[in-house]
C-alpha cells in the first residue's frame, strides 16, 4: 500500500517539475512569429480603432502580402499591465499601439526611430504630430535633475523618437444642446467670452432648470487636462503656463489666479451638473446626451460618442473653450495633438516588416482614410485633398483644427515634462475637485499649490 | 498526532503543494520585495537601479511629502474601512444568524443571503454607483421617508465627507453574507443539548450564552475578523470603479494608491515597497487578533 | 408581533440582497436608449427587450469563452482539493519538523498584496513557457487559493477521531491508502464549501487570465464580458445582457451548493 502511495505523490510532484521544466524552452512565441513568414502580430487598447486597423492592415496586405493580426486588450489599465508584463518577458508583439508620449519608460521595449525614419516621412504628418512623441530638451534636463526618474528616462536623448504618430485630436471643447439652450430663448451660438459662457448656463438654469456643464470630474486632473490650460494659456499667453509648470512663477499671481477663480465661479452659480464628482468621462457624455446638463467638456473624439448615443449633428453646437475677460489669446483655435502612436517592437523578429507596416499605416493616405473612417478618429497624416474622402463628421473636425501651430503646441513641451511629474499638479487636481464642493476658494486652491511646490522643492522633488 | 515510522510521509504529503508554491509562488513574492529596495519602471529588470530604503524613505518618513501625505491618508481610510465592517458587519451577522437559525424558510432565506457573494465582480460596482447618485435610490428613499438631512446633493460617492461611507456600505454589503453564514454554521453546530441540561441546572439566559454560545463563537469571529480586515486592505476594485480615490483623495486606498504609482507612474518599486508595508501591517493586526482571541489556528 | 418583525428585518436584507439582480435583469430587458436616459430605474419603460441576449451571444464567441471557463473552474476546483487536503491531512495528522513553519508560511500567503506581485508573477509563468496556456491560468489560481483551503481543511481533519486512524493502521492501510480511502470521503462537506468558493473565485477572475491571455479563443466569460464593455460608450443593456449569461451557471448551481457549503464550514471553522 505505501508503495502505491509514493508512487502518487511522486507522480504528482513529477508532474509539477514538468511544470517548471519547460523554462528554457518554448520561451519566444507571444508577438514575434517565425523568421521569413509574412505575418505580423499588433496591440491596441481601443476596441474603436479595431475595425480601422484592420482596415488599413487589409489594404496592407493586398499591397505587400504581409498579414497583420490584430488583438485588442482592453480597458487602458488592462493594457498597460499586459503590455509592461509581456515587455518584461519579451513576449510583446511586433507592433504596438500606445499612446503618444516620450518618457512613458516603454523606451526600452521599442524600437528607437530617429535613425530609420527620416524627414522625408516626418514631414508628411500633421504639423506638430511629432512633437509630443520627440524628447526634448528640456524633458532631458528634468530627467537629468530629478532623483527619482528612471534608468530608462535617464538614459533618453533629445531628439530621439520612438514611435509615429497614428491619430490627432484635440480636447478644449464644449458641446452644447441646441435645443436646451433655444428653450432658454437664446441663440445657440458660440460664447465669446468666459463670461459670456457663464452667463449662458446661468440664463438656462433659471429658465430651463437644467444644470449648465458636465465633465468626467471623477478624474481628478480632467478639468486641468480639457480646459483649465486653455484658459491658463490664453489669459497670460503661453509662456507665462510654461513659467508655472517650470516653478518659476505662483498659482496666487494674477496672471493665474482668475483662471482658478473660473472654476470656482461654476461652483458657486451651482452650474455644475449634481453628482459631477463621481461621474467618469463616459458618464458625463452620457447624462449630456439624455440632456442632463446644458453643456459637455470633451474633445474631437467626444463628437463620435455622442453620435453613437443617438444625438444628431443639428442638435449639438461646438465651440472652444472661450476666454477669460483680459486674456492675451482671445480666441482658442484647437490646435491637435497626436493621441496614440504605432511603434515596433524592439525584439521583433520582423523589425523591418513592422517598421514598413507602420510607416504605411500613419503616411498611406489610402490607409489613413480607410483607418480615419472605420475608427472615427483623425489620422496624423496631412491627408490634403485626400480630406474630402473622410466622413462628413470627420472632416468637419479637421475643418475646425487650426492649420498652424498654436499656443497650445508652444506649451506642450513643458507640459509633458512637468505636469504629470511635479506632484503639485496632482495636489491641484484635488483642489479643483474640492472648489467644485465648494469646500474650498480659489485663492485657498492657488496657495495650496504654492505652498506644496515650495514644500516639494525644498525636499528635493 | 502522530510520529510516523517513515519520517518522509508527511513530507511527502506536502510535496505538491510546496512545489506549486515553488513552481508558481515564491519567484513573484521574493522578487516583488526584492522590487521594493529599486527603482523601476515595471519594464526590464536590467534598467532598475539599487536604492536601498529609499522607496520606504520617501513613502514612510516624508521624503517626498505628497506621497507620504498620499501613504498615511490611504492607511487611515483602510483603517476605518476595516474598523466600520468589523464593528458593524460582526453584531449584524450574528443578529441574522440566531433569527435565521429559527426560521421555517431559513434554507430560502439563506440562498437568497448568498447572492451578494456570487455576485463578486465589477457589473455590481456599478449597480452601486447608480444607487449612489444624486437622484438615486439612496437620496430618493431618505426624501420619501423624510429624512432629508440625510441626503447628500452631490450623490454619496461625489462628496469628499461622504465618499468613504459609500464604500463602506458597499464592503459591508459584500461582506457580510460570508461571516453570516460563517455564524449560522457555528450557531446550527451547537447540539441543542446543551442549552436543555444548562436549563435543568438553572443556569439564566446569559450564563448559557457566554458559557455555551460565545466560546463556540469566538474561533469563528476571529476568523471573520481576520477576512475582513485583509479585505479592507486589499480593497482596491470597488474603490477603483466608484469614485477613483476621490473626490479629492477622500477615499484612496492603499491599493488605488499602489495601483497609480505603479502603472500610472511607472514607478514599480515605490509601489512594492508600499504594497509590502500594507502586508507587514495586515499581518500584525492578524498577530494581534489571533493573540487576543487566545485561539489558534 | 416578534415573528412579524423578524420576518420584515429578514425579507428587507433579503431585498437589498436582491436589487442589483434585479436591477441587472431590468436593464438587460432595456432598449439602449432608456437604459442611456433611465439608468436608475430597474425597470425597462414599456416592452421588455428580449433580443439583447440573443445579440450578445451571437456578437462573441460566448461558447466557446463558455467551455474556457467551465475547463479552468473545474480543473483549478480538483486541482486545489487534491492538492491541499493532502496537504491539510499531514498538517492534522502528523508530528514533524518544520511543520509550524510550513503552515503558518501557506496561511500568510493570504495577505500577500496582489497587485505588487502581478507583473513579477507574469515573468514567472512566461518563464515557464505557459503564456496562453489553460495550465497558465490555472497554475496561480490554485495557489492562491492555498491559505484557506489548507486551513479548512486543516481544521476539518482535525474533527476527526483518531481512532479511526488507528483502526484504519490496524488493517493494514498505508498513509496514503487512509487518506484516499477514509479522509477524503469525510471531509466532503469540507470539500463542498472549497469548492464552491474557488468556483465563484475563478469564475469571476479576470485580472490575472487578462495578463497571461493574448489570445481570444482563450478567453473566459468575464474576459467576454470585458470586451464587449469598451465599445465607444457603455451600452449598458448589452453589458448586463452578458453579466447575467456569465452568472447564470453560478446561479443555477447554488441553490444546490449552499446546503454543503453550511455544512462544510460548520465542521470546518467551528471546531478547531
Amino acid at each position: 500500500m505505501k508503495r502505491k502511495a509514493t508512487l502518487m505523490v511522486t507522480m504528482l510532484s513529477v508532474l509539477c517539475l514538468f511544470v517548471s521544466a519547460c523554462s528554457g524552452g518554448q520561451k519566444q512565441e507571444g508577438g514575434s512569429s517565425a523568421e521569413g513568414s509574412k505575418h505580423l502580430t499588433m496591440w491596441t487598447w481601443k476596441v474603436a480603432y479595431t475595425p480601422g486597423i484592420e482596415a488599413a492592415a487589409k489594404l496592407y496586405e493586398e499591397k505587400t502580402g504581409v498579414k497583420v493580426d490584430v488583438e485588442t486588450f482592453t480597458p487602458d489599465d488592462t493594457y498597460r499591465q499586459k503590455f509592461q508584463a509581456a515587455a518584461n518577458s519579451k513576449n510583446l508583439p511586433d507592433v504596438v499601439n500606445w499612446w503618444a508620449t516620450a518618457g512613458d519608460s516603454i523606451e526600452g521595449s521599442v524600437l528607437e526611430l530617429s535613425g530609420e525614419v527620416g524627414d522625408d516621412v516626418l514631414s508628411k504628418y500633421y504639423g506638430t504630430a511629432m512633437d509630443p512623441i520627440k524628447v526634448t530638451q528640456s524633458q532631458v534636463d528634468s530627467w537629468q535633475k530629478d532623483k527619482n526618474a528612471t534608468t530608462v528616462q535617464k538614459s533618453l536623448k533629445a531628439g530621439q523618437f520612438y514611435g509615429l504618430p497614428l491619430d490627432i485630436g484635440g480636447f478644449f471643447t464644449f458641446y452644447g444642446n441646441k435645443q436646451l439652450i433655444e428653450k432658454a430663448g437664446l441663440t445657440a451660438e458660440a460664447p465669446k467670452t468666459w463670461e459670456e459662457f457663464v452667463t449662458m448656463m446661468e440664463t438656462i438654469k433659471s429658465k430651463t432648470g437644467t444644470p449648465g456643464l458636465v465633465f468626467g470630474a471623477k478624474t481628478s486632473d480632467l478639468w486641468e487636462n480639457w480646459a483649465g490650460s486653455a484658459l491658463a494659456i490664453m489669459y497670460g499667453g503661453p509662456q507665462s503656463y510654461i513659467d508655472l509648470l517650470e516653478r518659476k512663477a505662483k498659482m496666487s499671481d494674477p496672471e493665474h489666479l482668475p483662471v482658478v477663480q473660473a472654476v470656482q465661479t461654476l461652483a458657486d452659480k451651482d452650474l455644475l451638473m449634481p453628482g459631477i464628482l463621481s461621474t467618469d468621462i463616459d458618464g458625463a457624455d452620457q447624462a449630456f446626451a439624455a440632456g442632463k446638463a446644458a453643456f459637455d467638456l470633451g474633445g474631437s473624439f467626444t463628437m463620435s460618442t455622442l453620435l453613437a448615443m443617438g444625438m444628431k449633428p443639428e442638435d449639438i453646437v461646438t465651440f472652444p473653450v472661450p476666454p477669460i475677460d483680459g486674456s492675451k489669446i482671445t480666441s482658442w483655435t484647437t490646435d491637435p495633438f497626436t493621441l496614440t502612436m504605432l511603434s515596433v517592437n524592439k525584439d521583433s523578429k520582423n523589425k523591418d516588416a513592422a517598421l514598413d507596416f507602420i510607416k504605411y499605416m500613419t503616411t498611406d493616405p489610402d490607409a489613413a482614410v480607410a483607418f480615419a473612417n472605420a475608427a472615427y478618429t483623425v489620422p496624423a497624416l496631412n491627408l490634403g485633398d485626400r480630406a474630402k474622402d473622410l466622413d462628413p463628421n470627420l472632416k468637419a473636425i479637421v475643418d475646425s483644427f487650426a492649420t498652424e501651430p498654436g499656443p497650445y503646441s508652444e506649451a506642450q513641451p513643458a507640459i509633458n515634462a512637468y505636469r504629470g511629474k511635479n506632484k503639485e499638479w496632482e495636489v491641484y487636481a484635488q483642489s479643483i475637485q474640492s472648489m467644485i464642493e465648494k469646500k474650498m476658494t480659489a485663492e485657498q486652491a492657488a496657495k495650496k499649490f504654492d505652498d506644496t511646490m515650495k514644500s516639494l522643492q525644498a525636499s528635493g522633488n | 498526532m502522530i510520529t510516523t515510522r517513515n519520517k518522509w510521509v508527511p513530507y511527502l504529503f506536502l510535496l505538491p503543494g510546496v512545489l506549486l508554491f515553488l513552481a508558481v509562488g515564491v519567484y513573484s513574492v521574493g522578487f516583488s520585495i526584492l522590487l521594493s529596495f529599486y527603482n523601476w519602471s515595471g519594464i526590464d529588470f536590467s534598467t532598475a537601479r539599487f536604492e536601498g530604503l529609499a522607496n520606504f524613505k520617501q513613502f514612510l518618513l516624508g521624503d517626498d511629502p505628497i506621497v507620504t501625505q498620499n501613504f498615511y491618508n490611504s492607511l487611515l481610510h483602510n483603517v476605518l474601512i476595516g474598523a466600520a465592517q468589523v464593528v458593524i458587519v460582526i453584531p449584524i451577522a450574528i443578529v441574522l444568524a440566531f433569527v435565521l437559525q429559527n426560521t421555517k424558510m431559513a434554507s430560502l432565506y439563506r440562498t437568497v443571503y448568498f447572492l451578494p457573494m456570487i455576485a463578486s465582480g465589477v457589473a455590481i460596482f456599478y449597480v452601486w454607483k447608480g444607487l449612489f447618485e444624486p437622484t438615486g435610490a439612496f437620496n430618493s428613499l431618505f426624501h420619501a421617508i423624510g429624512l432629508d438631512f440625510l441626503t447628500v446633493p452631490g450623490g454619496m460617492l461625489g462628496s469628499s465627507s461622504t465618499s468613504l461611507i459609500g464604500i463602506i456600505i458597499t464592503s459591508i454589503w459584500g461582506g457580510l453574507p460570508g461571516t453570516l453564514i460563517l455564524y449560522y454554521a457555528g450557531l446550527t453546530s451547537i447540539d441543542p443539548t446543551l442549552y436543555e441540561a444548562a436549563n435543568v441546572d438553572g443556569a439564566s439566559k446569559l450564563t448559557m450564552i457566554t458559557k455555551i454560545t460565545w466560546p463556540l463563537l469566538k474561533p469563528i469571529t476571529l476568523i471573520a475578523v481576520i477576512q475582513m480586515v485583509n479585505g479592507a486592505f486589499q480593497a482596491f476594485e470597488n474603490v477603483f470603479i466608484m469614485t477613483g480615490g476621490g473626490p479629492s483623495g477622500s477615499s484612496e486606498v492603499i491599493g488605488t494608491l499602489v495601483y497609480r504609482t505603479a502603472f500610472l507612474n511607472n514607478d514599480y518599486g515605490l509601489a512594492s515597497a508600499i504594497g509590502w508595508i500594507s502586508f507587514l501591517i495586515t499581518g500584525a493586526i492578524a498577530m494581534f487578533s489571533i493573540r487576543s482571541f487566545k485561539v489558534d489556528i | 408581533m416578534v415573528k412579524t418583525i423578524k420576518h420584515i428585518i429578514l425579507v428587507l436584507y433579503g431585498l437589498t440582497c436582491v436589487y442589483p439582480f434585479l436591477w441587472m435583469i431590468g436593464t438587460s430587458l432595456k432598449t439602449s436608449q432608456d437604459a442611456l436616459a433611465n439608468p436608475q430605474s430597474p425597470l425597462p419603460k414599456g416592452a421588455p427587450e428580449w433580443s439583447t441576449f440573443a445579440e450578445v451571444w451571437n456578437k462573441l464567441n460566448f461558447y466557446r469563452f463558455f467551455v474556457n471557463s467551465v475547463v479552468v473552474s473545474i480543473i483549478v476546483i480538483i486541482g486545489v482539493v487534491l492538492i491541499y487536503t493532502m496537504m491539510a491531512y499531514s498538517f492534522a495528522k502528523f508530528r514533524f519538523r518544520g511543520k509550524k513553519f510550513v503552515y503558518y508560511t501557506f496561511i500568510a500567503l493570504l495577505l500577500v498584496p496582489g497587485v505588487t506581485t502581478l507583473i513579477p508573477l507574469y515573468i514567472n509563468m512566461t518563464n515557464l513557457g505557459l503564456q496562453n496556456t489553460y495550465v497558465g491560468m490555472i497554475l496561480p489560481m490554485i495557489n492562491g487559493a492555498a491559505p484557506f483551503a489548507i486551513f479548512l481543511f486543516t481544521s476539518y481533519f482535525r474533527t476527526i477521531s483518531h481512532e479511526l486512524y488507528e483502526c484504519a493502521v490496524l488493517d493494514g492501510c498505508g498513509n496514503f491508502k487512509i487518506y484516499w480511502r477514509v479522509y477524503l470521503p469525510l471531509a466532503l462537506p469540507a470539500i463542498g464549501t472549497i469548492a464552491i468558493l474557488n468556483f465563484i473565485g475563478s469564475w469571476n477572475n479576470i485580472l490575472w487570465p487578462m495578463i497571461i491571455v493574448d489570445k481570444q479563443e482563450m478567453f473566459t466569460l468575464p474576459m467576454g464580458l470585458m470586451y464587449l464593455d469598451s465599445s465607444s460608450f457603455k451600452k449598458w443593456n448589452e453589458l448586463m445582457a452578458g453579466a447575467l449569461i456569465t452568472v447564470i451557471p453560478i446561479l443555477i448551481a447554488f441553490p444546490f451548493m449552499q446546503k454543503m457549503y453550511v455544512k462544510g464550514m460548520t465542521v470546518g471553522s467551528v471546531k478547531m
